[in-house]
């Protein structure tokens, strides 16, 4: 079997490149792998070029989170709470980013309590220790694990 | 290297090709829409590719979320049912935290909970 997951971006100062070469001699967890790197180096930015200060909502969705228990309770609890506007604008180049704060906002608080919604880079480590793969860089907070 | 974003993936059957050149004039929406479905479909491949299954997954979170909205409904959620459902739906332990990851994505796009761009 033979192919390729090429992804390559160039936007003014962001260079990203994740590249695999496919042959019988790669292994499956290789292409999670290639796939996650991917989905890492993205994840941040399209929040980044739809106007939104990720940095500053980690900071305010991890003191939101603070002391609240991990699971469904709190997911619940956390996001029915009225959104900090003044603060979610305040991370926004123009208030029509602000929807996409809010959905960053959600993604952070659920980060914060534990409850994840991607293959998680611990997690993909655990379960194929042969093929670690490194964390993105940044400030993602402390996560709490089950 | 010019400015352009761009995806190839060419893997067991899973073709796709994504090209966008970027110019000062290029709005970042467009550039937005494009790295989310890329990030899209590199998510849900790798769910797939950890060997979970899937749709079993899927029908398992629309089930529990049959009848409700809103993040609030996450509370009427019963985490050991939802554990032990999805224990019975792996092939291996170490495939549990990718099945909850995905079961937590369903629901919460079920629910209309915005994670996402």
């Amino acid at each position: 079997m033979e192919g390729e997951i090429i992804f390559a971006a160039k936007r003014g100062d962001w260079i990203a490149v994740k590249k695999l070469t496919i042959d019988e001699k790669t292994a499956l967890p290789e292409v999670v792998g290639v796939l996650m790197g991917i989905r890492q180096a993205v994840g941040r930015k399209i929040f980044s070029f739809a106007g939104v200060d990720t940095f500053q909502l980690d900071e305010l969705a991890a003191g939101m989170a603070k002391g609240k228990r991990k699971g469904f309770a709190s997911a619940a609890e956390l996001l029915s709470a009225p959104k900090p506007r003044e603060q979610l604008l305040q991370a926004c180049k123009s208030p029509d980013a602000l929807p996409h704060a809010e959905a960053y906002l959600n993604k952070a608080l659920l980060e914060n309590i534990g409850l994840l919604t991607e293959v998680d880079t611990d997690d993909f480590n655990k379960a194929y220790p042969d093929y670690k793969i490194s964390k993105p860089r940044g400030n993602f907070g402390k996560k709490k694990r089950a | 290297m010019p400015d352009v974003i761009r995806f190839i993936a060419n893997y067991n059957g899973w073709k796709m090709e994504k090209r966008l050149p970027v110019s000062d004039s290029t709005p970042n929406s467009e550039v937005v829409k494009l790295l989310s479905e890329i990030r899209s479909s590199a998510s849900s491949k790798a769910f797939e590719l950890t060997g979970i299954d899937v749709s079993a997954i899927k029908s398992f979170a629309a089930s529990e979320a049959s009848g409700k909205s809103g993040p609030q409904a996450l509370s009427s959620l019963n985490p050991p049912k939802i554990r032990a459902r999805l224990k019975e739906l792996c092939k291996e332990a170490a495939q549990l935290r990718f099945a909850e990851a995905l079961f937590n994505y369903e629901i919460l796009r079920l629910l209309g909970v915005k994670t996402g761009v």
